[in-house]
């Protein structure tokens, strides 16, 4: 029974994994060279690490039984004040005042996500009208902050994102450092149990002595910490932040949460199967560009698809597991 | 004309190789009460299914007034005049009270447009029928359980129903609206309705039914008149076990007198009760009793952090302490066991070892990852210990029932090792056999030198269980009743 308890966790991770091989070998079969260039592989690395860390961030709120609309332009705001401050401080690319303004930039994604928290737990706003709120305020800060333009970043701050240690661009291997920190942050310590069980039910939480304020502000403030990780390096790949940057990201984050494992009313979900579904994804688009005979026009309708076939199928599992 | 108005015989439902009812014989006499009777699980509520037609039997046969049924569709058994009201079920809780009276009536005459004068005109006399005085206009969520069970009464009687089926209707009820429900009851009566009443309480049980059927595990295990009927055949027939006497208190021996109180109130105010003093020692086991409104939950709450207190000191064993968050609470030593174990007490989809050990996560932080392994070991040591009955602890709690979630939620509590525990309404949907196994480990925690405070509004299990009560009014406290004094009719006396 200790494995069933086991795999029952872990179901979501492995479902997910067996889904990316499939892929993998039928875009192999079906594109051959195209799709499995290393080229190929660090365009996908690069691409993916932003809206995967958004992902994570996007799962813990959906743990604690919330939801956070307000990631990509906590990333955007953050990578805005980055650019700025090194526009200010560190034009020629000094080192030093390249750091300060990395420190800065995560700081704000902290604070972003603490207010998320705050308005969520102590104000006690829904999660979903909480972060629109902030959404907006976010993105029209950046807005004001940049006079509605794109903000270029100096030259020399894009060279991180193109750095690769033993092949790997550094931007994937941040997704994965981070996809490892949070999975056991989540499913091996208190604070994850807690996060968990906090959207399991909240009152029950309550009687059970959690102190569910703090436990949903720091889920935000983690998940803003992620945001503003994938602001600088957005930052640093494309060399400019805009606004209103990536905002197809928003909903794409959800998706991936869902398709990770994650339950939307709160209380399951792992990282692990997060983390690989944001693969699944970035494969399955990859593929999409790598066909000749399949036009990217398809890509939204078949990501819908996939959403819903397999809440689909998760709903009725359940139903079923409800009845035994 | 025969004499009964029900009667099943050998009705069989079996759901995917469990066998839900077997041979269940179920005879009701026209115009008497008849009660229906059994713990949790034991078939009530599938043999009302079937004869209410939304679920049939798969064998035997219902004869209903007369007329033998293979199996009886909804339609059918609301023609035929059987009416069932659900504890909470039977009404829109979103409509005004005008529009629940009607809507019946309404729909049986296949209007198509919706009329709201003579709906007006439906809902007066149906409430007529029970002599009801009800706002029309009021929206059915905002009244109390009773008024909507009486809502649901009164409907089922403008549909001339012959046969009502109550489904536990006094859980949620207060007694002086049980004695308001009793009345129509007899009311009902004597106008020649016969009743089947679910219930597992026993006293009410004696108060309103002619005769009993008692079921256990799917099927009929006695049968006949309820006045005959003692409490310890009934205890026997519910749970198939015989309880030695429980009335054992071994009250002063246990009872550390010569020690500082393990709690003390003094004056003791916070929102929903005022002035409450009293104190409790280790070893003993005090209730606070009183009707729903009381102020006893409030009370319990407040000492666990819940809610805040506006006045008045908690003294913990000599140091006076202040209570604002459940952290505060279970420093000083305090546990409480909550008044609804469903939506306060457990996490349901959870597994057990991790409702059990969710207050010890910062005891089982080894470096900084969880040692799932020691948490996993002394969950299984409280299972074995207060005998929670199931096949593995890493099951959702979800899946025991009442008695051995209930017994879930001590463990956890008791697993922080408390000084003070307080329980409200610890036997709330409790079978009898987990009930008696509840107060057995109440008293032996007791004996073990822990003070414990049960609130509670069952009277039998005040007197029985406690050694001293407090008596609670409207939020204030009004006085105790302890030793000899504590019986079920002063009790009675002292809550009205």
């Amino acid at each position: 029974m200790a494995t069933a308890k086991k795999l029952k966790i872990n179901s979501d991770f492995l479902r997910m994994l067996v889904i990316l091989v499939v892929i993998i070998i039928a875009a192999t079969i079906t594109s051959g060279s195209n799709f499995f260039s290393v080229i190929s592989f660090q365009t996908m690395a690069k691409q993916l690490t932003e809206y995967g860390l958004m992902s994570i961030a996007l799962s813990m709120a959906m743990i604690t039984g919330g939801i956070d609309l307000s990631t990509v332009y906590i990333a955007n705001l953050c990578g805005a004040i980055a650019s700025l401050t090194i526009s200010a401080i560190a034009p020629e690319g000094q080192i030093l005042g390249i750091i300060f303004a990395c420190i800065l930039a995560l700081a704000l994604g902290l604070c972003c996500g603490a207010l998320n928290g705050f308005l969520v737990s102590v104000v006690g706003v829904p999660p979903m009208l909480a972060t629109l709120g902030t959404y907006e305020l976010f993105s029209g800060i950046t807005i004001v902050l940049s006079n509605g333009q794109s903000i270029q970043v100096i030259p020399q701050f894009t060279v991180f994102a193109n750095v690769e240690i033993l092949g790997i661009p550094l931007p994937f291997i941040v997704f994965i450092l981070m996809a490892v920190i949070f999975s056991i942050l989540l499913g091996k310590t208190a604070f994850g149990r807690r996060m968990h069980l906090v959207g399991v039910n909240p009152k029950a939480s309550r009687f059970a002595g959690i102190n569910n304020e703090k436990t949903i502000i720091m889920a935000y403030m983690l998940g803003g910490l992620l945001c503003s990780i994938a602001g600088l390096i957005s930052l640093s790949r494309v060399s400019s932040v805009k606004a209103d940057f990536g905002s197809s990201y928003v909903m794409m984050t959800i998706l991936i949460a869902v398709l990770g494992g994650c339950n939307p009313a709160g209380g399951w979900g792992e990282i692990p199967g997060v983390a690989t579904a944001v693969l699944v994804l970035q494969a399955i688009s990859q593929w999409l560009t790598a066909v000749p005979w399949i036009n990217g026009y398809y890509r939204q309708a078949l990501y819908g698809i996939l959403l819903l076939g397999f809440m689909t199928y998760k709903f009725y599992r359940d139903k079923n597991m409800g009845r035994r | 004309m025969s004499e009964y108005i029900l009667d099943c015989k050998g009705v069989c439902k079996s759901f995917g190789g469990v066998h839900a009812l077997q041979n269940v014989d179920l005879r009701v006499k026209r115009g008497e009460v008849h009660c229906l009777a059994g713990e949790n699980g034991c078939g009530k509520s599938t043999i009302i299914k079937a004869i209410s037609g939304f679920q049939p039997q798969d064998s035997g046969t219902i004869e209903f007034d007369g007329k033998v049924y293979q199996s009886l569709s909804p339609s059918v058994s609301i023609d035929q005049g059987i009416q069932v009201i659900y504890q909470d079920m039977s009404v829109f809780p979103n409509l005004t009270v005008q529009e629940n009276l009607a809507i019946n009536t309404v729909i049986s005459n296949k209007q198509k447009i919706y009329n709201h004068r003579q709906q007006r005109e439906i809902a007066k006399k149906v409430m007529a029928t029970l002599g009801l005085d009800l706002d029309l206009d009021d929206l059915v969520e905002t009244l109390p359980v009773a008024s909507k069970q009486l809502i649901a009464i009164a409907r089922a009687l403008y549909a001339k129903a012959k046969f009502l089926i109550l489904d536990e209707p006094t859980t949620a009820l207060t007694r002086k609206e049980v004695e308001r429900l009793f009345e129509i009851i007899r009311d009902l009566k004597a106008k020649g309705l016969s009743i089947l009443f679910v219930s597992h309480k026993l006293d009410e049980m004696y108060e309103i039914s002619d005769s009993i059927t008692i079921m256990r595990s799917g099927q009929t295990v006695y049968t006949g008149p309820m006045a005959t009927l003692s409490e310890e055949d009934f205890t026997h027939y519910m749970t198939g076990r015989d309880f030695s006497d429980v009335d054992n208190k071994h009250a002063e021996e246990r009872i550390q007198r010569d020690t500082q109180p393990a709690i003390e109130l003094n004056n003791l105010s916070g929102s929903g009760f005022a002035g409450v003093s009293f104190k409790v020692q280790p070893g003993e086991i005090v209730g606070i009793t009183g009707q729903l409104g009381s102020g006893r939950s409030e009370l319990c709450n407040t000492l666990f952090g819940i809610e805040k207190a506006t006045g008045g000191t908690i003294t913990c064993s000599g140091k006076q302490v202040t209570i604002s968050s459940v952290e505060d609470a279970t420093r000083n030593g305090i546990a409480l066991v909550p008044e609804d174990r469903l939506t306060e007490g457990l996490f349901l989809p959870v597994s057990i070892m991790e409702n059990i050990t969710v207050v010890n996560f910062d005891k089982f932080t080894k470096g900084l990852t969880l040692d799932s392994p020691a948490q996993i070991a002394e969950s299984a040591d409280w299972v074995k210990e207060i005998h929670v009955k199931t096949d593995d602890h890493l099951l959702p709690v979800q899946t025991l029932s009442g008695g051995n979630q209930q017994k879930v939620v001590l463990a956890k509590w008791l697993s922080t090792k408390p000084k003070i525990l307080i329980l409200n309404g610890p036997t709330v949907g409790v079978d009898i056999g987990a009930k008696y196994d509840i107060y057995a480990l109440l008293r032996d925690l007791a004996k073990q030198g822990l003070a414990v405070l049960v609130a509670s509004d069952d009277l039998t299990e005040v007197s029985r269980l406690c050694d001293r009560t407090v008596v609670m009014r409207g939020g204030i406290m009004t006085g105790e009743i302890a030793d000899q004094e504590l019986t079920v009719e002063n009790l009675t006396k002292a809550i009205m």
